[in-house]
C-alpha cells in the first residue's frame, strides 16, 4: 500500500492508501484527520479530482503529494427574499440618512447665520409658521417670515430626498437681516452671537405678539441683590430677564460653571447712600426661573484696542454635557426644584436594576423592561417652558475658529433629538460626529472654540417597580433531568 | 554600423583637412620647419629612387618610406606628415607598384601604397592593396588603418557582384581586423563590422573570457535596433558566446529571448551548480515559462521553484517588513472625501450596479496577493456582497476572490472551494474563474485548476463554460507541461480545442470566444499552426454575420497570440487570414502580423502601420456613389497594405476568396508562404516584388470591382495599438511613437483616436511618465465618451501598482467630473484600484530582469485587455463581460527583490536572507569604456525592498556573491569565500 503525502490547506498529512478499497475508504480517512466531510472533499491527483467509487484513471505512486479541497463549516447562504426586503427599507432608510438633515449654503460668509438656523431648527418646541403674505407689513415681519420658512424647508425630510441633498440656499433670510438689522451687514463676518440673540428677539416678539409663547422658552430670570462691601447698607432687589447666560473668560476661569458664577458675582463702584460716597458694592444674582433651553454665550471676544478688533481668547472652557444650574438658583427655587430632583434619583437606582436584571434575563424580555420608563414633564405645571429640576443636557454647540468675531469660521454641532447622533453643520456639509469631537471644542488651540452651547432641560423618566425576579436556579434545576435522560 | 555612420563624415573631414592642408601647405611653404622640409625632402628623394630603373635600390627605399609612416604620429584632427607629403605622388606610386617585378619588394610597396590610399579619394584602395600586400599584422600600420579598413571593408561588402573568391579574401581580412579589435578593447567595432557584413558568426572564436560580457551586452542591446531576421541571430550569437563561457544563466535569458524551448532544456543539462539551475528556473518561473523536470536528480526543487508555490510566502514577507499587509477598502483609495464637494451628488446613487462591480475589483486589485482584505475574507460578508451584484456582475465580484488568494493556492482554494457548493451558477461559475486567477502562474504537481475546472468546460450551462474556460486560460498560460500539452481526453489544450467545434446549445459565441482567447493564452508564442488552424478553421465556417459578432474577435486574438513574437513564422497566417472576408479578415491578419512582432522595435513594421492609418473611410452611405473608382482604391491600399507592389497587382476581392479558401482549409504545415496564391503577398521588409502569380489573377479578375469598399477602420484600430505593442519596451522607439500618436490623435478618425490612449499607456505600462500622464489626462476629458473611457483606463494602466501621487489626484478629480456617467465613474474606480495594485507593490510590465526579457503572458494579457478595449461597448462595458478584465492577472507580477540563500539546516532548500543592497536609477552602460558604475543616485536598504520602474540594485558589500547579475525577484546569494569583514580599529 502505498503511501502518500496529503495536503489540505496548509497542512500535510502522511495517508497510507488502500487503492484496492473504495476510495471512499481513503476519503474516510481523510475526514478523521480533517473533518471535512467526505462529499465536500475534493482529492486532486496529478490534475484529476478523485471520483467515490473507482480510482480510475488515477495511479497512486509511493510518496507522491495529494491535494484535498474543502472546507469545514456550512455552506454559504443566499440573503432571502425577506432579507433584502429588509435590506432595500435599510438602504432607504440610509438613503434618508445620507440626505437629511440638510445643509446651507454658503452665500459669502454667512456661515455665522447658518450655524444659527440650525440651531434653532434642532429646538422642535420652535414651530413656527410662516405669516401670511397679507400681514407681511414692516421688515421685521418679513424677517419673520423667511426664517420660517427656510426653518420649515430644513425639517421637511421629502423636500431633502427630492432635492438629492443640494444644500438650501438661505437668500430671502439673509437679505431681511441685513435689511432689519443694519449691522448685519450682507455678505460679511458677523458675530454668532449677536445674529443668534438678534433673531431670537425677532421671533420672540412677532410670535408673542400673535399669542405664541415662544419667549418662555428661553427666559431666565435673575434676581440680583447688591450689598455694600464697605458698609451693611443693602441696596434694593432688581429682578432682571434675560434669554441667555454669559460666561464670561477671565484669567481664573477653566470650568463653564465658574464662568457664569464669576458673570452673577460681581463687585462695582456704587454711591453709598449710608457712607455718602463711592464704595465698592457687590452684586449677587440668582436665578428664579430656568428655562427649557438655556443658552450659554461663552464671552469670548474683547474689544482690543491696538488692532481695533473683536479680539478671540483660546483659552479653554471646559463645558459638560450634562449641567446641573442648582448652585446658581434662589433659595425659593431651589426649594421648588427639589421635588423632581428626588425623581432624578429615582431614576438612576431603576436604571442602575434593570442593568443588573438584564444580565440574567433574555434579551426579548430585557428590552421589555428596559424601556419602560415614562417621561416626566420638565416645567412647572404653573409655567410651561420652564424647567422643574435645574438638569440640562447639551444639545448643540456653535464653535467659532479664527482669531476674531469678524472673521473666522463659524459651525454648529448639534444633537439630533431623533437618532440622538451628534452631527456637524458645516455650511452645506452635514457630517455625523462622536462626542469625543464635541468636547474637543471646548478652546485651548486654533481648533474650533465653542461660542454658543443650547442646553436642554433633561427629561427624567419614572420606572414602575419591577415585578420580583425569578430565581435564576430554579430554571438551571429544571433542566438538569433532561440532560441526566439524555444521558443513559 | 555604428561605427560607419560615425566614421563617414570623419573621413570626409580628413579629406577637407587634407586638400586645405595641401593648399595651405603651398604658400606657406617656407613657413615650413626644418623638420618637416627635411620630411619632404627625404619622402620626394624616395619617390625619386622608386622611379629611376635601378631595382636594387627600392627595396631600402620602401623600407625607409616605412619606418617614417610609421614613426609619425597619428591623430584625429591632422593627416600624419608623411602620408601629407606623400599625397601627391600618390598616383606615381601606382604606377611604381605595377612596374616593380620581385614578388616581396612589390608587396611592400602594396603595404605601403594600401596605407596611402587612405588620403586618396580611391574608395577600395585601401583594401585591394592590402590584400596584395605582405599581410603583415594589421595594427603595425596603427589603429586609424584598421579602423579605415573597417569602414571600406562594409562598403566594399556591399556592392553588388562581387564574386565568391573575392568575398573569401575580404573575410579574411575582416578576421584579421576582427581580432585586432578584440585585442585592443574595441569590441563594439569589431561587432558593428560583422554585423555589417552579416556575418556574426566569425564573433565567437575571437571573443575572450574577458570581453565576453561586454560583447554579449553589446549584441543583446543591438537586437532591438536590427529588422528580423538579424536581431535573432545576434541573440542567439550571444547565447552561443555565454555558452562558451559556461555563463548558463545568462545563456538561458538568452534562449528565453527567443522563446527557445529546447534550447532551454538544453542550457539545463549541461549546467551542473545546484544553485545557478535553481536561479533558472526561478527566471523561468517568472516568465511564466513552465517546464517539467522529469529525470533531474534535483527535479522536485526545480519544479517547486519554477512553479512559484512559494512566491506568495515572500510577498507577504516583502508587505510584512513594509507594514503594510493591514487590508485597504476600496473606499479607503477612492477617498471621496477629497473629491471635490458635491455634497450628496454622489452618495445619491451609493449602490448602483456598477459601482458594487468597480467596489469588488477595485478591492481586488488593492488587496491582491495578500489573503487578506475587508469584503471577502468572511465568508458571510463575501457572499452578501456576491448578492448585491446581479447575474454577471455575481461572476466578476465572485472571482474578484481569487485576486485576494492571488498565487497562495494553499489557503485561496480553500477558501473557494465552499462557494462552489452553493446554489447559483453565477457565483459558481465565478469561483471557477477564482481559482484560475488563484492559480495563474502556480504549476502545482496537483494541478488542481486542471482537475476542478476541466470538469466544467463541457457543461451545459454556458456560464460555467465561460468561468472555467478563461480560468483555465488564465492557469496555463504559457505552461509548457505535459498536463497541459497532452494530446489525449484531459488534456487542457486538448479539451479547449473540442470547444471550437462544440456544437451544443451551450457554446454560445461568448464560450467559442473565450476558447479561443484561452488557447491563445495558454499557447502563446509557440505558433503552433495546427491549434492555429482549427482557430481559423473555426472561423472561416462562420457567415460573414456571424463574423460581426463581437465574440469571434477574441478567436482572432487567440490565433494572434499564438503567433505573438514569432516574427515571420507568421507569415503564412498573416496570408491566409486575409481570406476572411473583411472587414473582419482584414483586421484579423493585421493583428497577427503586430503580434508577431511586439517589443522588437522593428521599425519597417510601425511605418506600414502608419501608412494604414493614414486611410481615410467615408461612411458607408457616402461610399456608394462613389463605389467602382475609390472601391478598388481601396481594397488595394487596405488589402495588399504593400508599399511596393500595390500598384501593380489589383487583386478582386471575391474572386480569390474562393481560391485561397480552398488552399487554406487544407492544413498546411509545411509553411510555404504560397498558401494563398490569390491572395496579395505580402512583401518582405526589403520590399521585394509581388509574387508573379498575383498580376496574373488580378488581370484576369480586375474587371468586377467589388460593390463597396469595405470600412476597415477596425484594422486601422489594431494599426494604432501595434505600433504602440511594437515600440514598447525600447525608449527611443517610444519616444519616436509618441511623437506619431500626437499626429494621429489630433488628425486621426474617430477610431484611431480611440485606440491612442491605449497604444500609449501600452509604451508605459506601470512606468507613470509626465508626459503620457498628461497627454491621457487631457483625453480622459474628451467630448468623445470611447476615447474618455479608454484614456481613463489606459490611466490605470500607466499608473498600476506605483501609488503615483499625481496620478492619484488626477484620478480624483476625473471621477469629480464624470460623477454622472456611471461607465466612466466606474473605469475611474477601477483606474483608480489599478493604481493602487497590490498597496504599490506591482507592476503590469511584462518586461524583466533589467528590461531585457518579455513575458509572452504578460504581454498577451495586457495586448488583450487593450484589444478588448477598442471595441469596449461591446466587450468590457456592456455589463456582461467585465470578467475580460481579470485577463489582466497574468501581468501582475510584484516587483520586489528578495534574496535567499542555501539553507544549512536543510540542504538544498532555501531561505530568506535579508542583506543590504543599494538600489538606484539604472545607468545605461552598453559600450562604456572600463568599468562603469551601473546605478545612480542609490539608496542603500535591507532586502526585501520594492523596486520601482528603472531602477537597478546591486549588492552593498561583498559579504555574499548574487548567482545572477540582475538582481530582480527572487534572488539566490552565496556566501563569498575572500570576504573579510571590515574590522574597524579601535583607537586607544
Amino acid at each position: 500500500m502505498p503511501i502518500v503525502n496529503v495536503k489540505w490547506q496548509k497542512e500535510k498529512y502522511v495517508v497510507e492508501v488502500d487503492t484496492s478499497a473504495p476510495p471512499m475508504v481513503f476519503k474516510a480517512q481523510l475526514f478523521a484527520l480533517t473533518q471535512v466531510l467526505p462529499e465536500r472533499q475534493k482529492v486532486v491527483v496529478m490534475g484529476r479530482t478523485l471520483g467515490d467509487d473507482d480510482w480510475e484513471g488515477i495511479n497512486v505512486k509511493e510518496n507522491m503529494t495529494i491535494m484535498m479541497m474543502g472546507s469545514v463549516g456550512e455552506i454559504p447562504k443566499a440573503p432571502t427574499v425577506l432579507e433584502t426586503k429588509q435590506q432595500n427599507r435599510d438602504k432607504q432608510a440610509e438613503e434618508i440618512a445620507a440626505l437629511y438633515p440638510t445643509g446651507l449654503a454658503n452665500l459669502g460668509n454667512t456661515c455665522y447665520f447658518n450655524s444659527c438656523i440650525q440651531m434653532f431648527k434642532e429646538l422642535n418646541e420652535l414651530v413656527l409658521k410662516p405669516a401670511e403674505e397679507t400681514k407681511v407689513r414692516e421688515q421685521s415681519d418679513r424677517l419673520c417670515h423667511n426664517l420660517a420658512v427656510l426653518i420649515n424647508q430644513l425639517r421637511d425630510k421629502d423636500r431633502a430626498l427630492r432635492s438629492k441633498g443640494d444644500p438650501l440656499k438661505p437668500f430671502g433670510a439673509v437679505m431681511s437681516l441685513s435689511d432689519n438689522f443694519p449691522q448685519f451687514e450682507k455678505f460679511k463676518q458677523q458675530d454668532a452671537n449677536e445674529c443668534f440673540v438678534a433673531i431670537l428677539n425677532n421671533i420672540t416678539r412677532y410670535y408673542g405678539r400673535a399669542g405664541y409663547p415662544i419667549e418662555k422658552l428661553f427666559k431666565v430670570v435673575t434676581e440680583t441683590t447688591s450689598k455694600c462691601l464697605e458698609s451693611d447698607e443693602i441696596g434694593e432687589k432688581k429682578v432682571e430677564n434675560h434669554n441667555q447666560l454669559t460666561c464670561y473668560v477671565n484669567q481664573e476661569v477653566k470650568f463653564l460653571q465658574t464662568g457664569i458664577k464669576a458673570g452673577f458675582e460681581q463687585e462695582i463702584e456704587k454711591t453709598s447712600e449710608a457712607l455718602g460716597r463711592d464704595a465698592k458694592w457687590q452684586n449677587v444674582s440668582q436665578i428664579s426661573r430656568l428655562p427649557k433651553y438655556l443658552t450659554v454665550n461663552i464671552n469670548r471676544f474683547f474689544f482690543k484696542e491696538s488692532s481695533k478688533t473683536n479680539a478671540k481668547i483660546l483659552k479653554q472652557i471646559v463645558f459638560p454635557f450634562s449641567l446641573d444650574t442648582y448652585d446658581l438658583c434662589t433659595p425659593e427655587l431651589k426649594e421648588k426644584l427639589h421635588a423632581r430632583r428626588a425623581d432624578v434619583k429615582l431614576e438612576e437606582d431603576a436604571k442602575l436594576e434593570r442593568e443588573l436584571r438584564k444580565k440574567v434575563m433574555d434579551k426579548d424580555q430585557a428590552e421589555k423592561i428596559f424601556d419602560d420608563g415614562v417621561p416626566l414633564s420638565t416645567d412647572f405645571e404653573d409655567d410651561s417652558g420652564s424647567n422643574n429640576s435645574g438638569f440640562y443636557e447639551l444639545r448643540g454647540v456653535i464653535t467659532h475658529k479664527g482669531r476674531s468675531s469678524q472673521d473666522g469660521h463659524y459651525v454648529a454641532w448639534l444633537r439630533s433629538s431623533e437618532d440622538g447622533k451628534w452631527r456637524l453643520f458645516d455650511d452645506e456639509n452635514v457630517t455625523e460626529v462622536t462626542s469625543d469631537d464635541i468636547l474637543k471644542t471646548s478652546g485651548g488651540g486654533d481648533h474650533h472654540c465653542a461660542y454658543i452651547l443650547l442646553y436642554e432641560a433633561r427629561v427624567i423618566k419614572q420606572y414602575p417597580e419591577l415585578p420580583p425576579a425569578q430565581a435564576p436556579a430554579a430554571e438551571e434545576t429544571a433542566d438538569e433531568p433532561m440532560e441526566v435522560s439524555s444521558k443513559p | 554600423m555604428v561605427a560607419t555612420t560615425q566614421q563617414k563624415p570623419e573621413t570626409d573631414k580628413k579629406k577637407i583637412d587634407d586638400k586645405k592642408g595641401t593648399g595651405k601647405a603651398e604658400p606657406k611653404k617656407e613657413e615650413m620647419t626644418e623638420e618637416d622640409q627635411k620630411l619632404e625632402e627625404d619622402l620626394n628623394l624616395l619617390v625619386q629612387r622608386l622611379s629611376e630603373p635601378d631595382a636594387s635600390l627600392y627595396k631600402p627605399s620602401l623600407e625607409t618610406m616605412r619606418t617614417l609612416i610609421r614613426a609619425s604620429t597619428t591623430s584625429m584632427t591632422s593627416v600624419p606628415k608623411p602620408l601629407k607629403f606623400m599625397r601627391p605622388h600618390y598616383a606615381k606610386m601606382k604606377e611604381i607598384y605595377t612596374s616593380i617585378v620581385a614578388p616581396d619588394v612589390k608587396k611592400l610597396c602594396a603595404d605601403i601604397i594600401s596605407v596611402l590610399a587612405m588620403t586618396s579619394d580611391e574608395r577600395t584602395d585601401t583594401i585591394n592593396y592590402r590584400i596584395l600586400g605582405s599581410h603583415e599584422p594589421i595594427g603595425d600600420w596603427g589603429h586609424e588603418y584598421v579602423r579605415h579598413l573597417a569602414m571600406e571593408m562594409s562598403e566594399e561588402w556591399k556592392k553588388e557582384g562581387t564574386s565568391e573568391a573575392r568575398k573569401e579574401e575580404l573575410i579574411q581580412l575582416t578576421q584579421d581586423i576582427v581580432s585586432h579589435h578584440m585585442k585592443h578593447n574595441a569590441e563594439v567595432e569589431a561587432c558593428d563590422l560583422l554585423i555589417e557584413i552579416e556575418r556574426i558568426d566569425l564573433l565567437i572564436s575571437y571573443v575572450q573570457e574577458v570581453d565576453h560580457q561586454r560583447v554579449c551586452l553589446y549584441l543583446l542591446s543591438c537586437a532591438p535596433l536590427t529588422p528580423d531576421p538579424d536581431n535573432i541571430i545576434l541573440i542567439r550569437t550571444a547565447l552561443q558566446l555565454y555558452l562558451k563561457f559556461n555563463r548558463y544563466l545568462e545563456a538561458v535569458r538568452c534562449a528565453i529571448m527567443v522563446n527557445d524551448v529546447p534550447k532551454v532544456r538544453e542550457i539545463f543539462s549541461k549546467a551542473d551548480n545546484p544553485l545557478l539551475r535553481k536561479q533558472m528556473a526561478i527566471l523561468l518561473g517568472r516568465h511564466q515559462i513552465f517546464l517539467d523536470y522529469e529525470g533531474a536528480e534535483d527535479s522536485d526543487a526545480l519544479a517547486e521553484l519554477n512553479s512559484n508555490s512559494h512566491l506568495y510566502e515572500y510577498f507577504h514577507s516583502l508587505a510584512r517588513e513594509l507594514d503594510i499587509m493591514e487590508p485597504k477598502t476600496p473606499e479607503g483609495i477612492y477617498k471621496s472625501h477629497l473629491e471635490h464637494s458635491r455634497p450628496f451628488g454622489n452618495s445619491s446613487q451609493p449602490d448602483s450596479t456598477r459601482m458594487n462591480l468597480a467596489a469588488a475589483l477595485v478591492n481586488g486589485f488593492v488587496n491582491c496577493g495578500f489573503g487578506v482584505d475587508k469584503m471577502m475574507a468572511e465568508t458571510e460578508e463575501a457572499s452578501r456582497w456576491f448578492y448585491k451584484n446581479k447575474e454577471y456582475g455575481m461572476l466578476t465580484a465572485a472571482a474578484s476572490q481569487g485576486l485576494i488568494w492571488r498565487w497562495d493556492i494553499d489557503t485561496g482554494l480553500a477558501q473557494c472551494d465552499r462557494f462552489l457548493y452553493i446554489n447559483d451558477d453565477y457565483i459558481k461559475a465565478g469561483t471557477l474563474l477564482a481559482i484560475g486567477i488563484i492559480s495563474s502562474g502556480i504549476q502545482d504537481a496537483c494541478d488542481p485548476a486542471s482537475a476542478l475546472l476541466l470538469d466544467h468546460v463541457q457543461s451545459d450551462r454556458s456560464i460555467m463554460r465561460v468561468g472555467s474556460i478563461l480560468g483555465l486560460g488564465l492557469a496555463y498560460a504559457n505552461s509548457k507541461r505535459e498536463t497541459v500539452t497532452k494530446n489525449e481526453e484531459r488534456g487542457v489544450i486538448f479539451e479547449l480545442k473540442k470547444v471550437l467545434s462544440d456544437q451544443k446549445p451551450s457554446a454560445i459565441p461568448e464560450v467559442k470566444g473565450l476558447a479561443g482567447l484561452s488557447l491563445g493564452l495558454i499557447l502563446v508564442g509557440t505558433a503552433d499552426a495546427e491549434a492555429a488552424m482549427e482557430m481559423l478553421q473555426a472561423l472561416m465556417d462562420k457567415s460573414e454575420t456571424e463574423l460581426t459578432d463581437p465574440n469571434m474577435r477574441f478567436l482572432a486574438l487567440g490565433i494572434a497570440l499564438i503567433f505573438l513574437q514569432t516574427q515571420d513564422k507568421s507569415d503564412v497566417f498573416v496570408e491566409s487570414l486575409r481570406s476572411l472576408p473583411d472587414p473582419f479578415g482584414a483586421m484579423v491578419s493585421t493583428l497577427v502580423e503586430v503580434c508577431a512582432y511586439a517589443g522588437t522595435g522593428n521599425v519597417l513594421k510601425i511605418q506600414k502601420l502608419l501608412h494604414l492609418c493614414s486611410e481615410h473611410y467615408e461612411t458607408p452611405a457616402a461610399e456608394k456613389k462613389t463605389a467602382p473608382g475609390r472601391g478598388t482604391r481601396g481594397t488595394n491600399a487596405a488589402s495588399a497594405t504593400n508599399a511596393a507592389g500595390a500598384g501593380t497587382a489589383t487583386p478582386a476581392r471575391p474572386a480569390t476568396q474562393s481560391v485561397s479558401t480552398d488552399s487554406t482549409t487544407t492544413p498546411a504545415p509545411s509553411g510555404t508562404p504560397a498558401v494563398a496564391p490569390g491572395a496579395p503577398k505580402k512583401d518582405g521588409p526589403a520590399g521585394a516584388a509581388a509574387t508573379p502569380a498575383a498580376p496574373g489573377t488580378a488581370g484576369a479578375d480586375a474587371a468586377p470591382a467589388p460593390p463597396a469598399k469595405p470600412d476597415l477602420s477596425s484594422q486601422q484600430a489594431v494599426a494604432v495599438l501595434g505600433i504602440g505593442l511594437i515600440a514598447m519596451g525600447d525608449d527611443i522607439g517610444s519616444q519616436m511613437a509618441l511623437r506619431m500618436f500626437g499626429h494621429l490623435i489630433r488628425y486621426g478618425e474617430p477610431v484611431i483616436r480611440r485606440a491612442v490612449p491605449l497604444a500609449l499607456s501600452l509604451l508605459s505600462v506601470s512606468n507613470p511618465q509626465l508626459n503620457i500622464l498628461e497627454t491621457l489626462s487631457k483625453f480622459s476629458h474628451d467630448s468623445d465618451s470611447d476615447t474618455a473611457h479608454n484614456a481613463i483606463f489606459a490611466m490605470g494602466l500607466v499608473g498600476a501598482g506605483t501609488n503615483n501621487a499625481r496620478l492619484v489626484a488626477m484620478l480624483r478629480n476625473l471621477a469629480s467630473y464624470h460623477y454622472k456617467d456611471q461607465v466612466s465613474l466606474m473605469l475611474v474606480r477601477i483606474a483608480q484600484g489599478l493604481t493602487h495594485l497590490g498597496k504599490g507593490t506591482m507592476t503590469l510590465n511584462p518586461w524583466h530582469s533589467d528590461r531585457q526579457l518579455l513575458s509572452p503572458s504578460a504581454l498577451a494579457s495586457l495586448l488583450s485587455i487593450c484589444f478588448c478595449f477598442l471595441d469596449a461597448n461591446n466587450t468590457v462595458l456592456n455589463s456582461r463581460q467585465h470578467y475580460l478584465l481579470y485577463t489582466l492577472v497574468l501581468a501582475m507580477q510584484p516587483r520586489m527583490l528578495t534574496t535567499l540563500i542555501e539553507d544549512d539546516m536543510k540542504p538544498g532548500s532555501l531561505k530568506q536572507l535579508n542583506v543590504s543592497v543599494r538600489v538606484g536609477q539604472a545607468v545605461d552602460v552598453v559600450a562604456q569604456a572600463g568599468k562603469p558604475k551601473t546605478i545612480t543616485g542609490f539608496q542603500t536598504h535591507t532586502t526585501p525592498v520594492l523596486l520601482a520602474h528603472g531602477e537597478r540594485a546591486e549588492l552593498a558589500n561583498d559579504e555574499y556573491i548574487s548567482v545572477t547579475p540582475h538582481l530582480e525577484g527572487l534572488v539566490i546569494l552565496k556566501k563569498n569565500p575572500d570576504y573579510q569583514p571590515v574590522v574597524v580599529s579601535t583607537k586607544k
